[in-house]
């Protein structure tokens, strides 16, 4: 099946001479190496899907370049043959976003892996596209063990500039989300320039992103169709000595907007973080409200710990209350606590490593309803609820992800969890939110929704930096 | 009809004036820069005048100026090539305020002060982060030129802080940037395509931004701040390491002045505060004992001298340093090279800005202040100059421009730089990022009918 259904999919990016295959398979050759370019279907196969819901999608082409000259050369070459050019970091948004929509070259990043440059006194890592969550955390901890970078919740191998790009959030969301740490990047634009943006683009410093004009936002939250991240500089934190989670229950989705907003008034938090899940069975209709709290010191832990513990007083009612846990249980310490957390703890209840979860961004009082009325969506699907929410930076949003397990061999099983897709999605924007890191339908129903002077905006962008139309098309289109 | 008379028809005689006595007023600032000539000044009230002021200035291929306080000191809302001078103090509304996911909703015209008493007295446990700057200061124009305020140690510089906004593009369409695009609700940047940055740190040259929804924290119950003194300039980075690591500040500043003679060595002046006085206690103790770990290099202040720098420093927003020592001349002139520098360079900088203080015979004032949890440094360096006396400015400029070159030289970047020190930066720039902001601009403004002249070659 994978031969004729990867020949099906070249000829639908225009590719319908046998001869041009090959051509353009020996020009990757001829810029990257042959171990490092591929047309074989057992290859493509792992690009052509991921751990989520949707459907795999062909690839032609597979290339993994090791230095920005390769991936300039990449671009310009696929700006001749006018064939599509997906960038793809660690391939682990769930959401399909670097399964190519019209097949054409996935370019993995992983090759470019070095770590460039840690500048201690300003607090900024700058490193290539490639470097996992995993070997920033490793290296940080080996030479800069004063230093951490905010951690996402996800496997070791997501990039940092995947995450960044896909405004992802991370251990310490408290001082924003990953694009909110950015000192400046290097982008290979869609028509092949090579171009550094922030201060590295005026001095030989990746210090930061202002005070000059914001070209970062040209590449962030694009999904690829604007250029390829090559670099970046990420700001870097004090690690602390300790830390330590606090955790609190309820049993009503309605007091969450108050408690969040007294913890977060505390200004005591790293990190808040909610979650609900009907397996196992005493888990059932309680909301665990979890705390990260860190210091240098066993004495600035007890003061944090006792004005949370303050907390619960000045929420709900007598009827409705907030409770402090006592002990808070190993498996959330080792989910919540761990570097990197273990994120995969919840994932395959049902087996078969199916996986997926929407993220939507809500305002904090949207909240309870998105709880209620996403149990009932759980359920009309046949499947189970649970969520596990982010507090973004100072209380400012709540990231509510729905999760969805399934069994990747059972189609319809898989079926139901992407009508379950569906349907949070259309919640999520009913609510006023916005559904992070959209799949292609998603996309299609924020477009749907958004103000047509800004969509048109969106396209002149898209059409100025990628005349052609070859970055990862079919995302953010009209 | 002519330009004149098309304005008033759109905003009324009462907010558009071609007469000397009030382009006099738009055509300089109180910083060193030359006059430059305003040809209209026009205060609309509405969205809606904004776009046909703009629609207007593109049939006839007249410059538009957007300007909020018009306090950089440099000189960005006073026009490079004349035309109209948009004033947005009439917009002025606070639409409105979410208490649960911390947000303000304005229009461009709100002060920084009127934001800030708003808050004071409907919602006393929350604030913004509030520049060093006079409270006429507006939100918006803050924002764009990423200025940074009083939390911008724990929370981020402010165009950080800037959840959406409502922008007239240069072609005078109205568009919504960030959530709202989307949804009733201000709240969020994310999850979308950022166009916000093609709005931030242009210098008007984009398009205008009539609306913002901005970040609001937690506001403290207790504050207090610290003064230490040094003499030992080449400690600078380390002991910033050190006190930014403890991770319990809301803002640093650093000051280093000829006059008065006590503030002669390098002070650091970090901001603390509590929700309860245990907390603010414990702050304030973990900061003195890092201090004594550095055995009498670095030393707390105390005394008059900390009363002083309390009355100055505390308040929100400060007296600044800028108040403090702008008239010294009198004259009312003052201008400063805001360099935004990597921490290890602050020792460089500092000795090379008393040194071209010196040569052009001024008193060296340096103002710092620290950005983001301590990744980079605003240095920012000052001369006050007589206005009335020609050759004082003129010799005051020479200085901020051989300010602006040692910066760049020292792998620094220029904030709010006037037109000659956007030069520079330009010209230091890679081609293909100059290429690139060309492009935008281009595509944005096709007339280039917005504050033309800025970030140009």
């Amino acid at each position: 099946m994978p031969a004729l259904f990867f020949r099906y999919k070249i000829n639908q990016c225009g590719a319908q001479e046998m001869g041009r295959e090959t051509v353009l398979y020996n020009s990757l050759v001829d810029i990257v190496g042959e171990e490092f370019v591929s047309n074989e279907p057992e290859d493509l196969y792992l690009y052509s899907c991921d751990g989520g819901t949707t459907e795999p999608r062909g690839v032609d082409y597979v290339v993994l370049p090791r230095t920005v000259e390769e991936v300039q050369k990449i671009v310009i070459l696929a700006n001749k043959e006018k064939i599509p050019l997906t960038p793809m970091g660690g391939g682990l948004t769930l959401n399909g976003l670097v399964i190519p929509v019209h097949g054409g070259i996935v370019m993995d990043m992983k090759r470019m892996d070095r770590i460039i440059e840690v500048n201690e006194s300003s607090r900024y890592v700058v490193l290539e596209a490639g470097v996992s969550q995993g070997a920033l955390l490793s290296y940080l901890k080996k030479h800069h063990p004063d230093l951490q970078h905010s951690l996402p919740e996800a496997p070791s191998i997501a990039t940092v500039v995947g995450n960044i790009l896909i405004r992802g959030h991370g251990s310490l969301s408290q001082c924003g989300d990953h694009s909110n740490m950015l000192n400046g990047i290097e982008v290979v634009l869609p028509t092949g320039e090579i171009c550094p943006v922030g201060s590295c683009s005026a001095s030989p410093h990746w210090f930061s992103k202002g005070p000059l004009p914001d070209l970062t936002g040209l590449f962030i939250g694009w999904f690829g169709t604007t250029g390829i991240v090559t670099k970046a500089s990420l700001r870097l934190y004090p690690r602390p000595a300790k830390r330590d989670m606090v955790l609190f229950v309820t049993q009503n989705p309605d007091l969450i907007p108050e408690l969040v907003s007294r913890l977060v008034q505390t200004r005591m938090a790293d990190n808040i973080g909610m979650m609900e899940q009907e397996k196992p069975e005493y888990m059932k209709g309680y909301q665990f409200t979890g705390v990260i709290i860190s210091g240098d010191t066993e004495e600035e832990m007890d003061y944090k710990r006792s004005v949370l513990a303050r907390v619960p007083e000045t929420c709900g009612d007598s009827e409705n209350r907030v409770t402090l846990l006592g002990e808070v249980p190993p498996s959330s310490k080792e989910r919540f606590l761990e570097e990197p957390p273990f994120a995969a703890v919840a994932a395959d209840f049902r087996k078969g490593g199916g996986f997926q979860y929407c993220g939507i961004m809500m305002p904090v009082e949207k909240v309870p309803e998105a709880w209620r009325r996403g149990i009932a969506i759980a359920h009309d699907n046949g499947m189970l609820f649970q969520c596990a929410n982010q507090v973004m930076s100072a209380g400012h949003e709540v990231m509510f992800g729905f999760n969805y397990s399934f069994n990747r061999a059972d189609e319809e099983d898989a079926e139901r969890a992407r009508k379950a897709m569906a349907d949070t999605n259309k919640l999520g924007l009913e609510l006023g939110g916005i559904p992070w890191k959209a799949d292609l339908q998603a996309q299609k129903q924020i477009v749907e929704k958004m103000d047509p002077r800004t969509r048109a905006l969106m396209q002149k962008v898209k059409t100025l930096l990628d005349p052609n139309g070859i970055m990862n098309p079919g995302n953010w289109e009209d | 009809m002519d330009v004149y008379g098309s304005l008033v028809e759109i905003v009324g005689e009462g907010f558009v004036s071609n007469q000397e006595e009030e382009l006099y007023i738009y055509s300089r600032d109180s910083g060193a820069q030359q006059p430059r000539r305003a040809d209209y000044v026009v205060v609309p009230k509405t969205v809606e005048e904004v776009q046909r002021i703009v629609v207007l200035a593109n049939r006839e291929n007249i410059p538009v100026t957007p300007m909020g306080g018009g306090l950089t000191l440099s000189g960005l809302a006073v026009p490079l090539h004349g035309g109209i001078v948009l004033d947005m103090k009439r917009m002025d509304r606070i639409i409105e305020v979410n208490e649960k996911s911390r947000y303000a909703v304005m229009e461009a015209g709100v002060t920084q002060g009127a934001l800030h008493s708003h808050l004071e007295k409907n919602y006393p446990h929350l604030e913004h982060s509030m520049p060093d700057a006079p409270p006429m200061a507006t939100i918006v124009g803050n924002v764009v030129i990423q200025g940074h305020g009083h939390l911008s140690v724990s929370c981020g510089i402010n165009s950080q802080m800037v959840n959406g906004m409502e922008v007239v593009l240069p072609t005078g369409e109205v568009c919504k940037l960030g959530s709202c695009a989307v949804s009733p609700y201000w709240f969020s940047r994310d999850p979308l395509p950022d166009l916000m940055g093609l709005f931030i740190g242009w210098l008007g040259t984009t398009g205008i931004v009539t609306k913002v929804s901005l970040q609001l924290f937690p506001k403290p119950k207790f504050r207090d701040l610290l003064t230490f003194t040094s003499d030992d300039l080449d400690l600078l980075p380390d002991f910033i390491f050190d006190i930014t690591q403890l991770n319990l500040m809301d803002n640093l500043f650093i000051i280093s002045q000829e006059w008065p003679p006590w503030a002669q060595g390098i002070l650091y002046v970090p901001i603390v505060s509590g929700q309860d006085e245990e907390e603010f206690e414990l702050k304030i103790r973990l900061h003195k004992e890092l201090v004594r770990k550095y055995e009498g290099k670095v030393t707390l202040v105390e005394g008059k001298h900390a009363e002083r720098m309390r009355a100055a420093r505390l308040p929100v927003p400060p007296v600044t340093l800028g108040v403090m020592a702008a008239d010294a001349k009198q004259g009312g002139g003052f201008e400063y090279t805001g360099g935004i520098v990597p921490i290890e360079k602050v020792p460089e900088v500092s000795s090379r800005s008393v040194e071209i203080a010196h040569k052009y015979g001024q008193p060296y004032l340096l103002g710092y202040q620290l950005l983001t949890g301590g990744h980079s440094m605003m240095c920012g360096l000052a001369y006050c100059l007589n206005r009335a006396d020609g050759g004082d400015v003129e010799k005051i400029r020479n200085a901020l421009d051989d300010t602006s070159k040692m910066i760049l030289d020292a792998g620094g970047v220029l904030w709010k730089a006037e037109a000659p020190a956007q030069r520079l930066m330009v010209q230091k720039m890679d081609p293909n990022t100059v290429e690139l902001m060309k492009r935008v601009m281009k595509a944005l403004d096709p007339n280039a009918i917005m504050n033309p002249g800025n970030w140009s070659e």
